[in-house]
């Protein structure tokens, strides 16, 4: 199945005024019914890749990061760090059976390792 | 195209900064910040009441006093205000305020009706659906919660 990248996310300072913005110029759908009361962006395209939007912390700043789905978080978290990765947050299972763990490469950016619950 | 996952939510790194290190809530709370503050306040000048460390606050002393006796919860509102006012600097009135917000949440997943729902948490802590989030990414990032199930989240 290879490891696809799956969603984007933007962390936001602002998170509801960044959706607005986002949903304001390009038609972006947002919808927020599920347990985290995560903002789920749907592009509204069949091409591309769908998103979504979190809250930074007032310490943080706003980032886009990238979901890379795998079949196995745990193999590629422990693949990751023998390649020089640092876990920052390790995998949740998620309360709509998604599964992720937050990622930082060699380089200092962050991505999500996510196994989505229908490859459970 | 929306993922047939369902929910993703990012738990980003807060400045990309590498892994907070695995700790516990630390036991200094703001509540005992206040308190020592008003120990110093009468230590130099006898007179000097509950009233009086109220009124510099300004806040109301019953709402004061029920604070410092455990009787009401501190809020982010009130570490932010209270912060400014004994004039903490901005990076230490934010980690008090995430502080305070970590022992809310950890207080609500303690509660035998919890439920593994940012929005019942916010209700239940009296705290905005985005804080109790950032609040979950900082538990998760200092392994101090973990989520080992769908609609499980434990205190490690």
């Amino acid at each position: 199945m290879g490891n696809p990248v799956v969603q984007w996310q933007i962390v936001a300072k602002e998170p509801e005024t960044l959706t607005r913005f986002y949903a304001s110029l390009f038609g972006w759908k947002v919808q927020t019914n599920n347990a985290l009361g995560y903002r789920e962006v749907d592009t509204q395209s069949p091409r591309g890749i769908s998103g979504g939007v979190w809250p930074s912390p007032p310490e943080g700043h706003s980032l886009v990061q990238l979901f890379v789905e795998v079949d196995d978080v745990d193999a590629y978290i422990e693949k990751a760090t023998k390649l020089g990765a640092t876990v920052i947050v390790p995998k949740s299972e998620l309360p709509d059976g998604d599964a992720l763990a937050i990622i930082l490469d060699p380089a200092g950016l962050s991505f999500g390792l996510y196994r989505p619950r229908k490859a459970q | 195209m929306i993922l047939t996952g369902g929910v993703c939510p990012g738990f980003c790194a807060a400045a990309l900064s590498l892994p907070l290190p695995a700790a516990t809530i630390p036991t200094v709370a703001f509540r005992a910040i206040l308190q020592a503050e008003l120990e110093r306040r009468r230590g130099s000048n006898p007179r000097y009441s509950l009233r009086s460390f109220a009124r510099d606050l300004s806040v109301d002393h019953s709402t004061l006093s029920q604070i410092l006796r455990g009787k009401r919860r501190l809020t982010g509102r009130n570490v932010r205000a209270f912060g400014r006012r004994l004039r903490l600097a901005a990076p230490a009135i934010a980690e008090l305020c995430a502080l305070e917000n970590e022992s809310a949440v950890l207080a609500a997943l303690d509660r035998p009706n919890f439920q593994a729902d940012s929005r019942w948490v916010a209700s239940m802590v009296g705290i905005p659906l985005d804080e109790v989030n950032v609040t979950l990414q900082r538990l998760l990032r200092k392994r101090i919660v973990t989520m080992t199930a769908r609609a499980r989240w434990e205190r490690v």
